[in-house]
Protein backbone atom coordinates (compact mmCIF):
# COMPACT_ATOMS: atom_id res chain seq x y z
CA UNK A 1 0.00 0.00 0.00
CA UNK A 2 1.47 3.62 -0.54
CA UNK A 3 2.65 5.62 2.06
CA UNK A 4 4.18 8.83 1.99
CA UNK A 5 7.85 8.81 1.20
CA UNK A 6 10.74 11.46 0.16
CA UNK A 7 12.35 11.61 -3.59
CA UNK A 8 15.88 9.94 -2.47
CA UNK A 9 14.21 7.49 -0.10
CA UNK A 10 12.19 5.84 -2.84
CA UNK A 11 15.41 5.91 -4.86
CA UNK A 12 17.12 3.60 -2.08
CA UNK A 13 13.42 1.64 -1.99
CA UNK A 14 14.41 0.97 -5.48
CA UNK A 15 18.12 -0.20 -5.48
CA UNK A 16 17.05 -2.20 -2.01
CA UNK A 17 14.17 -3.97 -3.54
CA UNK A 18 16.19 -4.93 -6.94
CA UNK A 19 18.97 -6.05 -5.52
CA UNK A 20 17.01 -8.33 -3.30
CA UNK A 21 14.87 -9.12 -6.34
CA UNK A 22 17.71 -9.69 -8.70
CA UNK A 23 21.11 -11.49 -8.05
CA UNK A 24 23.05 -9.49 -11.30
CA UNK A 25 21.91 -5.96 -10.09
CA UNK A 26 24.99 -4.33 -7.96
CA UNK A 27 25.73 -0.77 -7.49
CA UNK A 28 29.23 0.84 -7.63
CA UNK A 29 30.51 4.50 -6.89
CA UNK A 30 32.33 6.89 -4.94
CA UNK A 31 31.52 6.88 -1.28
CA UNK A 32 28.47 4.77 -1.84
CA UNK A 33 29.43 1.70 0.54
CA UNK A 34 29.65 2.13 4.28
CA UNK A 35 29.05 6.05 4.05
CA UNK A 36 25.62 5.45 2.00
CA UNK A 37 26.79 7.86 -0.41
CA UNK A 38 27.16 11.94 -0.07
CA UNK A 39 23.40 12.58 0.01
CA UNK A 40 22.71 8.75 1.87
CA UNK A 41 20.91 7.80 -1.51
CA UNK A 42 22.47 4.03 -0.56
CA UNK A 43 22.40 4.14 2.70
CA UNK A 44 22.04 0.37 4.68
CA UNK A 45 22.97 -0.97 1.36
CA UNK A 46 26.69 -2.21 2.00
CA UNK A 47 25.33 -3.50 5.43
CA UNK A 48 22.53 -5.53 4.00
CA UNK A 49 24.22 -6.87 0.43
CA UNK A 50 27.93 -6.44 1.81
CA UNK A 51 30.78 -5.49 -0.42
CA UNK A 52 30.51 -7.78 -3.26
CA UNK A 53 27.53 -6.35 -4.12
CA UNK A 54 28.16 -2.21 -2.91
CA UNK A 55 31.62 -1.75 -4.15
CA UNK A 56 33.11 1.86 -2.84
CA UNK A 57 35.50 2.63 -5.97
CA UNK A 58 37.89 5.05 -6.37
CA UNK A 59 37.69 8.71 -7.86
CA UNK A 60 38.01 7.84 -11.52
CA UNK A 61 34.64 8.25 -13.53
CA UNK A 62 36.10 6.95 -16.67
CA UNK A 63 36.90 3.56 -14.75
CA UNK A 64 33.49 3.16 -13.05
CA UNK A 65 31.71 3.71 -16.08
CA UNK A 66 34.07 1.60 -17.93
CA UNK A 67 34.03 -1.45 -15.67
CA UNK A 68 30.35 -1.11 -15.07
CA UNK A 69 30.28 -1.66 -18.92
CA UNK A 70 31.88 -4.39 -18.89
CA UNK A 71 30.38 -6.32 -16.43
CA UNK A 72 27.12 -5.71 -18.21
CA UNK A 73 28.29 -6.98 -21.11
CA UNK A 74 28.88 -10.48 -19.40
CA UNK A 75 25.68 -10.44 -18.12
CA UNK A 76 25.46 -8.37 -14.80
CA UNK A 77 23.24 -5.71 -14.01
CA UNK A 78 25.17 -2.88 -12.76
CA UNK A 79 23.90 0.68 -11.50
CA UNK A 80 27.01 2.98 -11.41
CA UNK A 81 27.00 6.08 -9.48
CA UNK A 82 28.06 9.48 -11.07
CA UNK A 83 28.36 11.53 -7.67
CA UNK A 84 27.89 14.70 -9.38
CA UNK A 85 26.80 15.37 -13.07
CA UNK A 86 29.69 17.80 -12.93
CA UNK A 87 32.50 14.81 -13.20
CA UNK A 88 30.56 12.72 -15.40
CA UNK A 89 32.69 14.25 -18.81
CA UNK A 90 35.78 11.97 -17.70
CA UNK A 91 32.78 9.23 -18.90
CA UNK A 92 31.67 10.43 -21.75
CA UNK A 93 34.09 8.59 -23.84
CA UNK A 94 32.88 5.27 -22.46
CA UNK A 95 29.52 5.92 -22.49
CA UNK A 96 28.95 7.35 -26.05
CA UNK A 97 31.77 5.60 -27.92
CA UNK A 98 30.99 2.23 -26.14
CA UNK A 99 27.93 1.59 -24.20
CA UNK A 100 25.77 3.67 -26.32
CA UNK A 101 27.32 1.52 -29.25
CA UNK A 102 27.28 -1.59 -28.47
CA UNK A 103 24.41 -3.22 -29.26
CA UNK A 104 24.52 -1.63 -32.59
CA UNK A 105 27.94 -2.05 -33.73
CA UNK A 106 27.70 -6.04 -32.43
CA UNK A 107 24.34 -6.35 -34.62
CA UNK A 108 22.90 -7.99 -31.52
CA UNK A 109 25.76 -9.99 -30.09
CA UNK A 110 26.06 -7.94 -27.19
CA UNK A 111 23.25 -5.77 -24.52
CA UNK A 112 24.48 -2.96 -21.93
CA UNK A 113 22.38 -3.31 -19.80
CA UNK A 114 24.13 -0.37 -17.44
CA UNK A 115 21.82 2.38 -15.40
CA UNK A 116 24.10 4.93 -14.50
CA UNK A 117 22.63 7.26 -11.80
CA UNK A 118 23.37 10.80 -12.01
CA UNK A 119 22.89 13.37 -9.21
CA UNK A 120 22.34 16.46 -11.02
CA UNK A 121 21.05 20.46 -11.13
CA UNK A 122 21.35 23.08 -9.05
CA UNK A 123 20.96 23.54 -5.58
CA UNK A 124 21.74 27.05 -3.09
CA UNK A 125 25.50 28.08 -3.19
CA UNK A 126 26.41 24.66 -5.11
CA UNK A 127 28.73 26.50 -7.41
CA UNK A 128 29.97 25.46 -10.71
CA UNK A 129 30.93 21.93 -10.41
CA UNK A 130 27.91 20.71 -8.53
CA UNK A 131 25.10 22.42 -10.13
CA UNK A 132 25.16 21.39 -13.62
CA UNK A 133 22.44 19.18 -15.11
CA UNK A 134 24.28 18.06 -18.65
CA UNK A 135 21.98 15.68 -19.44
CA UNK A 136 21.27 16.81 -23.13
CA UNK A 137 24.90 16.16 -24.05
CA UNK A 138 23.42 12.60 -23.92
CA UNK A 139 20.09 13.30 -25.58
CA UNK A 140 22.21 13.63 -28.58
CA UNK A 141 23.54 10.22 -28.24
CA UNK A 142 21.31 7.37 -30.28
CA UNK A 143 21.08 4.02 -28.25
CA UNK A 144 21.37 5.79 -24.80
CA UNK A 145 17.97 6.67 -22.64
CA UNK A 146 17.87 9.72 -20.51
CA UNK A 147 15.07 9.57 -17.85
CA UNK A 148 14.85 12.46 -14.86
CA UNK A 149 11.77 11.88 -12.57
CA UNK A 150 10.23 15.06 -10.91
CA UNK A 151 8.29 12.95 -8.10
CA UNK A 152 9.05 10.53 -5.67
CA UNK A 153 6.78 7.47 -7.56
CA UNK A 154 8.42 8.33 -10.18
CA UNK A 155 11.98 8.50 -9.04
CA UNK A 156 11.13 4.64 -7.88
CA UNK A 157 9.23 3.36 -10.80
CA UNK A 158 11.58 4.82 -13.51
CA UNK A 159 14.84 3.55 -11.67
CA UNK A 160 13.09 0.29 -11.79
CA UNK A 161 12.27 0.27 -15.73
CA UNK A 162 15.58 1.76 -16.07
CA UNK A 163 17.68 -1.22 -14.20
CA UNK A 164 15.14 -3.87 -15.73
CA UNK A 165 15.86 -2.05 -19.71
CA UNK A 166 18.22 -3.72 -21.46
CA UNK A 167 19.77 -0.48 -23.17
CA UNK A 168 22.17 1.64 -21.05
CA UNK A 169 19.94 4.22 -19.55
CA UNK A 170 21.19 7.54 -17.98
CA UNK A 171 18.90 8.05 -14.50
CA UNK A 172 19.54 11.73 -13.52
CA UNK A 173 18.28 12.31 -9.87
CA UNK A 174 17.98 16.32 -9.09
CA UNK A 175 19.43 17.03 -6.27
CA UNK A 176 16.83 19.54 -5.33
CA UNK A 177 14.41 17.33 -5.19
CA UNK A 178 15.60 14.56 -2.91
CA UNK A 179 13.82 15.76 0.40
CA UNK A 180 12.29 18.62 -0.76
CA UNK A 181 9.77 16.31 -2.26
CA UNK A 182 7.36 13.62 -1.06
CA UNK A 183 4.38 11.41 -2.48
CA UNK A 184 2.42 8.31 -2.26
CA UNK A 185 4.76 5.34 -3.58
CA UNK A 186 3.78 1.96 -3.02
CA UNK A 187 6.02 -0.61 -0.92
CA UNK A 188 5.68 -3.52 -3.38
CA UNK A 189 6.86 -3.69 -7.29
CA UNK A 190 6.33 -1.41 -9.46
CA UNK A 191 7.59 0.23 -12.56
CA UNK A 192 7.12 3.26 -14.49
CA UNK A 193 7.65 3.18 -17.94
CA UNK A 194 10.15 4.74 -20.12
CA UNK A 195 8.99 6.65 -23.01
CA UNK A 196 6.13 7.95 -21.58
CA UNK A 197 5.58 11.44 -20.63
CA UNK A 198 2.80 12.37 -17.59
CA UNK A 199 0.18 15.17 -17.87
CA UNK A 200 0.83 17.05 -14.00
CA UNK A 201 -2.03 19.62 -14.92
CA UNK A 202 -4.94 19.39 -17.80
CA UNK A 203 -5.87 23.05 -19.40
CA UNK A 204 -6.91 24.30 -22.81
CA UNK A 205 -5.30 27.29 -23.10
CA UNK A 206 -1.60 26.37 -23.49
CA UNK A 207 0.95 23.26 -22.90
CA UNK A 208 3.77 23.69 -20.88
CA UNK A 209 6.76 21.16 -21.67
CA UNK A 210 9.33 20.56 -18.59
CA UNK A 211 10.51 18.25 -16.46
CA UNK A 212 13.04 17.75 -13.40
CA UNK A 213 12.94 20.63 -11.03
CA UNK A 214 10.89 22.57 -13.38
CA UNK A 215 7.81 20.92 -12.75
CA UNK A 216 6.72 22.42 -9.47
CA UNK A 217 7.53 25.80 -10.72
CA UNK A 218 5.75 24.94 -13.54
CA UNK A 219 2.26 24.33 -11.84
CA UNK A 220 2.79 27.16 -9.10
CA UNK A 221 2.80 29.82 -12.25
CA UNK A 222 0.12 27.59 -14.16
CA UNK A 223 -1.91 28.29 -10.72
CA UNK A 224 -1.19 31.63 -11.01
CA UNK A 225 -2.28 31.71 -14.55
CA UNK A 226 -5.64 30.10 -13.33
CA UNK A 227 -6.93 32.79 -11.46
CA UNK A 228 -6.65 34.71 -14.62
CA UNK A 229 -8.46 32.92 -16.62
CA UNK A 230 -5.70 30.65 -18.64
CA UNK A 231 -5.94 27.36 -17.92
CA UNK A 232 -2.12 25.92 -18.66
CA UNK A 233 -1.46 22.02 -19.12
CA UNK A 234 1.84 21.04 -17.85
CA UNK A 235 3.46 18.14 -19.37
CA UNK A 236 6.51 16.25 -17.45
CA UNK A 237 8.32 14.66 -19.92
CA UNK A 238 10.20 12.33 -17.68
CA UNK A 239 12.33 10.34 -20.53
CA UNK A 240 14.07 13.37 -22.15
CA UNK A 241 15.32 10.40 -24.73
CA UNK A 242 13.40 8.86 -26.27
CA UNK A 243 10.94 11.48 -26.09
CA UNK A 244 6.89 11.00 -26.02
CA UNK A 245 6.43 12.51 -29.17
CA UNK A 246 2.96 11.16 -28.98
CA UNK A 247 2.36 12.97 -25.94
CA UNK A 248 3.61 16.17 -26.88
CA UNK A 249 2.17 16.74 -30.10
CA UNK A 250 -1.30 16.02 -28.65
CA UNK A 251 -0.89 18.32 -26.15
CA UNK A 252 -0.20 21.04 -28.28
CA UNK A 253 -3.05 20.34 -30.83
CA UNK A 254 -5.25 20.63 -28.22
CA UNK A 255 -4.14 24.13 -27.06
CA UNK A 256 -2.56 25.43 -29.87
CA UNK A 257 0.26 27.16 -27.30
CA UNK A 258 3.61 25.53 -26.58
CA UNK A 259 5.72 26.90 -23.80
CA UNK A 260 9.17 24.96 -22.76
CA UNK A 261 10.78 25.22 -19.60
CA UNK A 262 13.70 23.76 -18.35
CA UNK A 263 16.49 24.85 -16.05
CA UNK A 264 19.67 24.33 -18.17
CA UNK A 265 21.20 26.15 -20.67
CA UNK A 266 19.30 27.69 -23.57
CA UNK A 267 21.33 27.33 -26.81
CA UNK A 268 21.03 23.64 -27.97
CA UNK A 269 19.19 22.55 -24.72
CA UNK A 270 16.34 20.00 -25.15
CA UNK A 271 13.74 22.93 -25.99
CA UNK A 272 15.60 23.42 -28.90
CA UNK A 273 14.87 19.94 -29.69
CA UNK A 274 10.90 20.08 -29.07
CA UNK A 275 10.34 23.15 -30.77
CA UNK A 276 12.21 21.72 -34.02
CA UNK A 277 9.89 18.78 -32.90
CA UNK A 278 6.72 21.16 -32.43
CA UNK A 279 7.33 23.41 -35.68
CA UNK A 280 7.93 21.11 -37.77
CA UNK A 281 4.90 18.18 -36.89
CA UNK A 282 2.09 20.99 -35.70
CA UNK A 283 2.59 23.66 -37.51
CA UNK A 284 -1.07 23.87 -38.95
CA UNK A 285 -1.94 23.75 -34.85
CA UNK A 286 -0.23 26.89 -34.22
CA UNK A 287 -1.89 30.50 -32.45
CA UNK A 288 1.69 31.53 -31.25
CA UNK A 289 5.33 31.08 -31.10
CA UNK A 290 6.67 28.70 -29.44
CA UNK A 291 8.48 30.12 -26.15
CA UNK A 292 11.27 29.09 -23.98
CA UNK A 293 11.98 29.83 -20.57
CA UNK A 294 15.37 28.22 -19.28
CA UNK A 295 19.18 28.54 -17.72
CA UNK A 296 20.97 31.01 -19.50
CA UNK A 297 23.72 30.49 -21.54
CA UNK A 298 26.98 31.49 -19.17
CA UNK A 299 29.72 28.80 -18.71
CA UNK A 300 29.37 28.65 -14.81
CA UNK A 301 26.77 28.44 -12.12
CA UNK A 302 28.03 31.81 -9.29
CA UNK A 303 28.88 31.20 -6.14
CA UNK A 304 27.29 34.90 -4.81
CA UNK A 305 23.88 34.70 -4.28
CA UNK A 306 22.44 37.95 -6.07
CA UNK A 307 24.62 36.16 -9.28
CA UNK A 308 23.35 32.75 -8.99
CA UNK A 309 19.84 33.75 -8.19
CA UNK A 310 19.92 36.04 -11.66
CA UNK A 311 20.80 32.47 -12.85
CA UNK A 312 18.16 30.28 -12.00
CA UNK A 313 14.37 30.37 -12.45
CA UNK A 314 11.47 30.72 -10.48
CA UNK A 315 7.83 31.11 -10.99
CA UNK A 316 8.04 34.86 -11.72
CA UNK A 317 10.06 33.54 -14.84
CA UNK A 318 7.76 30.98 -16.09
CA UNK A 319 4.92 33.03 -15.66
CA UNK A 320 6.13 35.94 -17.16
CA UNK A 321 6.87 33.28 -20.22
CA UNK A 322 3.30 31.91 -19.96
CA UNK A 323 1.38 35.33 -19.54
CA UNK A 324 3.94 36.74 -23.29
CA UNK A 325 2.63 33.14 -24.94
CA UNK A 326 -1.76 33.74 -23.61
CA UNK A 327 -1.73 37.18 -25.64
CA UNK A 328 -1.37 35.74 -28.54
CA UNK B 1 61.48 1.86 -23.88
CA UNK B 2 63.59 -2.00 -23.56
CA UNK B 3 63.05 -1.92 -19.84
CA UNK B 4 59.43 -1.39 -20.08
CA UNK B 5 59.24 -3.30 -22.78
CA UNK B 6 60.37 -6.37 -20.51
CA UNK B 7 57.53 -5.36 -18.00
CA UNK B 8 54.86 -5.75 -21.04
CA UNK B 9 51.63 -7.17 -18.78
CA UNK B 10 50.40 -9.47 -21.32
CA UNK B 11 53.34 -11.49 -21.26
CA UNK B 12 53.80 -11.86 -17.64
CA UNK B 13 50.62 -12.82 -17.69
CA UNK B 14 51.54 -15.65 -19.66
CA UNK B 15 54.59 -16.45 -17.37
CA UNK B 16 52.16 -16.60 -14.65
CA UNK B 17 49.82 -18.78 -16.07
CA UNK B 18 52.56 -21.50 -17.60
CA UNK B 19 54.73 -20.97 -14.12
CA UNK B 20 50.95 -21.67 -12.08
CA UNK B 21 50.49 -24.67 -14.86
CA UNK B 22 46.62 -23.28 -15.94
CA UNK B 23 48.59 -23.12 -19.40
CA UNK B 24 51.02 -25.57 -20.91
CA UNK B 25 52.47 -24.94 -24.54
CA UNK B 26 50.60 -27.76 -26.06
CA UNK B 27 46.70 -25.47 -24.47
CA UNK B 28 48.41 -22.81 -25.51
CA UNK B 29 49.10 -23.72 -29.16
CA UNK B 30 45.39 -25.38 -29.04
CA UNK B 31 43.84 -22.06 -28.31
CA UNK B 32 45.42 -20.08 -31.46
CA UNK B 33 44.26 -22.33 -33.67
CA UNK B 34 40.53 -22.37 -32.06
CA UNK B 35 41.14 -18.54 -32.44
CA UNK B 36 42.44 -19.09 -35.58
CA UNK B 37 39.48 -20.98 -37.08
CA UNK B 38 36.70 -18.54 -35.21
CA UNK B 39 38.31 -15.59 -36.96
CA UNK B 40 38.68 -17.48 -40.63
CA UNK B 41 35.11 -19.00 -40.06
CA UNK B 42 33.90 -14.81 -39.60
CA UNK B 43 36.01 -13.60 -42.58
CA UNK B 44 34.13 -16.67 -44.65
CA UNK B 45 30.76 -15.70 -43.22
CA UNK B 46 30.80 -11.82 -43.79
CA UNK B 47 32.81 -12.36 -47.71
CA UNK B 48 29.71 -15.26 -48.68
CA UNK B 49 26.97 -12.57 -47.39
CA UNK B 50 25.28 -10.29 -49.23
CA UNK B 51 25.60 -6.57 -48.40
CA UNK B 52 22.73 -5.53 -46.23
CA UNK B 53 19.37 -3.92 -47.24
CA UNK B 54 19.78 -0.01 -47.05
CA UNK B 55 16.42 -0.27 -44.77
CA UNK B 56 18.62 -2.81 -42.33
CA UNK B 57 20.42 0.72 -40.86
CA UNK B 58 18.13 1.20 -38.07
CA UNK B 59 17.99 -2.62 -36.72
CA UNK B 60 19.83 -3.23 -33.67
CA UNK B 61 19.60 0.72 -32.57
CA UNK B 62 17.62 -0.37 -29.42
CA UNK B 63 17.98 -3.80 -27.58
CA UNK B 64 14.65 -5.33 -27.14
Amino acid sequence: MPRTINYIDAITEALDQEMGRDDRVFIMGEDIGPSGGVFKATAGLFDKYGEDRVLDTPLAENNIIASAIGAAMVGLRPVPEIQFADFITPAIDTIVQQAAKIHYRSAGAYTCPITIRICCGASSGSGLYHSQENATWFTHEPGLKVVMPSTAYDAKGLLLAAIRDPNPVLYFEHKKLYRSVKGEVPEGDFTVPLGKAAVRREGRDLTVLTYGSMVSLSLEAAELMSKRGVEAEVLDLRTLSPLDKEAILTSVRKTSKCLIVHEDKRTMGLGAELSAIVGEEAFDDLDGPIIRITGPDIPAMPFSPPLEKAWLLNTEKILAGMEKLAAY
Amino acid sequence: MEAWKKRDPVLAFEKYLLDKKILNDSKKAQIAVEINREIDDAVEFAENSPYPDPSEITNFVWAD
